[in-house]
C-alpha cells in the first residue's frame, strides 16, 4: 500500500511529460492541414490535370486573374464583405452597448435571440432568406451595390450577433469605476463614451469587424441561396468551376481566398490580445 | 472643542437627513453631518456599514432617496457627478488604461476648457507635488500600486475641487508603503488647504491622519470626534470596541449614600461620576495599554490592582499582547511594552502577576441601546 502511494502520479494537465501525446499532436496537425497545404502547393503545379507534380509555375494565378467572371465574383465578394461588415459592426456595437448599459424587460430572451442566427443550420437560414426575398418581391437592381443587396442583408443578419457577443464580452471587463472617474472629472455621457468607453472597446470592435469580414467573404451556403446569376461571389464561382473539373486555376483562386482569411485571422488575434498590453 | 465651534461657521459639506437603500438593505440611514473647510475628515467603519455609499452620495455617483447635500453652501442634492465641485480617488485608482499619466491628469482639465499652456503647467505642478514627474509618459500598466495611487491623487487634485474624496485609497498597498502614503496624504492636505474626506476601515489610518473621525455602523453615524477624543473617551460602545482593543469591566452601577459606585466582579467598588438620570445606561472599560503589569500590588491612591495569571503571550518585539486571567476567571487584554531587555524573562518566572491601573484611565461609555448585538 505504502509503495503504491509513493509512486508520483502524473497530473492530468502535465501534457508535456506524455511522449506519445507529442507524436499524436504532430500527426494530428499534419492530417488537419495537409489538404490545405496540398491545395496551395498544387496551385503552383505546371499540369493541367493536377494529379502529379510537373514543375513550378505561376501561370494559373495569371490565368485566374485574367478570368473576367472570376475577378468580377471576387470584386462582388469584397464589396459584400465590406458593406455588410460596416453595417453589422454598427448595428452590433449599438446593440452591445444597449445590452450592457440598460436593463429592460425580457432582456435575457433578447440575449438568447441573438444566438439564433449563429446556431440555426446555415441551409435553413439560406432557404429562409430565399423564401423571404421571393415573398416580399424584392426588386432586382442592376446598379452596384444595390444588385448585391440581398446577399448583403443575408450576411448582416448572420454576422452581427458575432459583433454583439465580442463587444459585450469586452464591455463586461470594463471597470465601471473608470466611467465614474470620468464623470467625476467633469465629463458628460458623450465625452465619457468618446474618450473612455470607445478606446476600451476599440480592439474588440476591430477584431469583430474583421471576423464579420471573413465570415462574409467565405460564406457559401447562405450566399448560394440569395445570389442570382449576375451577382455570384467567389466561393459560389469556385463551386461552379469545380463542377467542370478541378483545375489549378481553382487552386489559385482558393489560395488567394485562404490568404485573405489567414491575414485577417492573424489581425483578429492581434487585436483581441491588445488588452494584455494595457492592463 | 472651541476650535470646532469656530470651524462650524464654515462647513464645507453639509449633509442633512440622508437616506439610501439598496433593495431591501439600508446603506445610509438618516445621516446628518457637517464637514468643515480644510479638515481631514475620516469616515471609519466595518465593511458594509455604508461608509462608501455615503462617500459616493457626496460625489453624486449614487443619488439618495431623501435628504440634502450642500457643498460650499450650494445645494447639490440632485446634481450629476460632473458638476459637483468634488473629486474622488477611487479604491481601484480608476486610471484610464489607454492614456499616459499626462493624459490621465489632463483629462479633467481639458473638459474645463483650459488653454494648452495652463494645462501643461498644471500637470507638471501637480506631478511635482506627488513626486511623479519622472513617470509622466508612462501608462498606468507600467506603474506600481503606490505610483498609481499618486497619479490618481494628482488627477483629483489638479481640478482644484472644494473637496477630495478618498475611497479606501491605501487599502491595496503594503504596510510600509501605506504608512509612507499616510504621512504624505496628511502633508498634502495641509499644504493644499482642501477638505479631504477619507473612507477607511483601518482604525490606525483614521487615527493617524484625520483631524476628525466619524464612526459608522449599520448605516448610521455613531460618533464624530477628534482622534484622541474617540480613542481615550469614546461616547459610544461601538466606537470604543471598533477602535483599538478594550476591556469591558463587568458589573453594575449601585447607589451608595449619595454617590454612584460601579460594582465590578474583579475590581470591587469603583467610584465614578455618572449621569444621574440614567446611571444604568453606562458601562466602564479600560484600554489594554493603560494596565501595567507588576510583580507586586500597587498601594497608590486611585490605583486598582488585581492578581492574575498570564494565559497567552503574543510577542511583537517592542510590545507584548497578553491575555491575563484574573482570579475571578475573567480575561483581560494587556499590552505591555518591553521597556528593558529582561522584561519578559523576569515576568515569565513569576507564577502570578499584578495588574494595576489608575481610576482616571477608566472610560465611561454609553451603552448603545439600539445596538443589536
Amino acid at each position: 500500500m505504502t509503495k503504491k502511494q509513493s509512486i508520483i502520479r502524473r497530473g492530468p494537465l502535465e501534457y508535456s511529460k506524455i511522449k506519445w501525446l507529442k507524436y499524436f499532436s504532430v500527426v494530428f496537425f499534419i492530417v488537419l492541414y495537409a489538404p490545405i497545404i496540398n491545395l496551395i502547393i498544387f496551385s503552383f503545379n505546371d499540369s493541367r490535370l493536377n494529379i502529379v507534380w510537373r514543375g513550378f509555375t505561376i501561370k494559373y494565378y495569371v490565368k485566374a486573374l485574367q478570368n473576367e467572371t472570376l475577378i468580377l465574383s471576387f470584386i462582388n465578394s469584397l464589396s459584400i464583405a465590406f458593406i455588410s461588415t460596416m453595417i453589422s459592426t454598427l448595428i452590433g456595437l449599438s446593440a452591445a452597448i444597449c445590452l450592457w448599459k440598460f436593463n429592460f424587460r425580457l432582456k435575457t430572451y433578447y440575449d438568447l435571440s441573438l444566438l439564433v442566427p449563429i446556431i440555426i443550420p446555415e441551409i435553413c437560414m439560406g432557404v429562409a432568406m430565399l423564401i423571404f426575398f421571393n415573398s416580399v418581391h424584392w426588386p432586382v437592381f442592376t446598379i452596384w451595390p444595390l444588385n448585391l443587396s440581398e446577399i448583403i442583408i443575408a450576411h448582416i443578419s448572420f454576422s452581427f450577433p458575432f459583433v454583439v457577443i465580442i463587444i459585450r464580452a469586452r464591455l463586461g471587463n470594463l471597470n465601471k469605476s473608470l466611467i465614474e472617474a470620468s464623470k467625476d472629472l467633469g465629463a458628460t455621457e458623450w465625452i465619457t463614451f468618446r474618450y473612455v468607453i470607445f478606446p476600451f472597446i476599440k480592439p474588440a470592435l476591430i477584431a469583430s469587424s474583421l471576423l464579420t469580414f471573413i465570415l462574409s467573404l467565405d460564406d457559401f451556403i447562405i450566399t448560394f441561396f440569395t445570389s442570382g446569376p449576375n451577382n455570384i461571389t467567389l466561393p459560389v464561382k469556385i463551386y461552379s468551376m469545380v463542377r467542370f473539373g478541378v483545375s489549378p486555376e481553382i487552386n489559385a483562386a482558393s489560395t488567394i481566398l485562404i490568404m485573405i482569411v489567414i491575414i485577417s485571422t492573424v489581425l483578429i488575434i492581434k487585436f483581441l490580445n491588445y488588452e494584455k498590453d494595457l492592463k | 472643542m472651541r476650535d470646532v465651534e469656530n470651524k462650524s461657521l464654515s462647513p464645507c459639506i453639509r449633509i442633512r437627513n440622508l437616506t439610501k437603500h439598496f433593495g431591501n438593505s439600508i446603506a445610509v440611514k438618516n445621516i446628518s453631518l457637517d464637514i468643515y473647510k480644510n479638515e481631514f475628515f475620516a469616515i471609519l467603519g466595518p465593511s458594509g456599514c455604508g461608509k462608501t455609499t455615503l462617500l459616493r452620495l457626496i460625489a453624486g455617483l449614487e443619488i439618495q432617496e431623501t435628504g440634502e447635500i450642500y457643498i460650499s453652501d450650494t445645494d447639490y442634492s440632485s446634481s450629476p457627478p460632473n458638476v459637483r465641485p468634488v473629486n474622488m480617488v477611487f479604491q481601484s485608482y480608476a486610471l484610464f488604461p489607454h492614456m499616459t499619466v499626462r493624459k490621465n491628469i489632463e483629462f479633467g482639465l481639458k473638459i474645463d476648457g483650459l488653454n494648452k499652456k495652463t494645462i501643461k503647467t498644471k500637470v507638471l505642478d501637480v506631478l511635482n507635488m506627488v513626486k511623479m514627474n519622472d513617470h509622466i509618459d508612462k501608462y498606468p500598466s507600467q506603474l506600481s500600486g503606490g505610483e498609481k495611487q499618486r497619479v490618481a491623487l494628482a488627477r483629483a487634485i489638479t481640478k482644484n475641487p472644494d473637496v477630495i474624496l478618498l475611497d479606501e485609497p491605501l487599502s491595496a498597498l503594503d504596510a510600509n508603503l501605506r504608512r509612507e502614503m499616510q504621512i504624505e496624504l496628511s502633508n498634502l492636505q495641509k499644504s493644499l488647504g482642501i477638505t479631504f474626506v477619507l473612507v477607511t476601515h483601518d482604525q490606525d489610518e483614521a487615527l493617524s491622519i484625520a483631524s476628525r473621525i466619524a464612526v459608522m455602523n449599520e448605516g448610521e453615524i455613531v460618533e464624530v470626534s477628534s482622534p484622541d477624543e474617540i480613542y481615550e473617551s469614546p461616547k459610544d460602545i461601538f466606537s470604543a470596541k471598533f477602535i483599538g482593543k478594550i476591556n469591558i469591566l463587568e458589573g453594575e452601577i449601585k447607589k451608595i449614600d449619595d454617590t454612584f459606585v460601579y460594582e465590578t466582579i474583579d475590581f470591587g467598588h469603583i467610584n465614578i461620576p455618572t449621569n444621574k438620570n440614567n446611571p444604568n445606561s453606562f458601562t466602564i472599560g479600560i484600554r489594554p495599554e493603560k494596565i501595567s503589569v507588576r510583580k507586586t500590588c500597587s498601594s497608590k491612591q486611585d490605583d486598582i490592582s488585581v492578581k492574575g495569571e498570564i494565559i497567552e503571550w503574543n510577542y511583537y518585539g517592542n510590545i507584548n499582547y497578553l491575555i491575563v486571567k484574573t482570579s475571578n476567571n475573567s480575561d483581560l487584554y494587556v499590552h505591555m511594552q518591553n521597556k528593558t531587555k529582561s522584561s519578559i524573562k523576569d515576568l515569565k518566572k513569576e507564577p502570578f502577576i499584578w495588574l494595576t491601573f489608575n481610576v482616571k484611565d477608566l472610560m465611561i461609555i454609553k451603552k448603545n441601546t439600539t445596538q443589536r448585538t
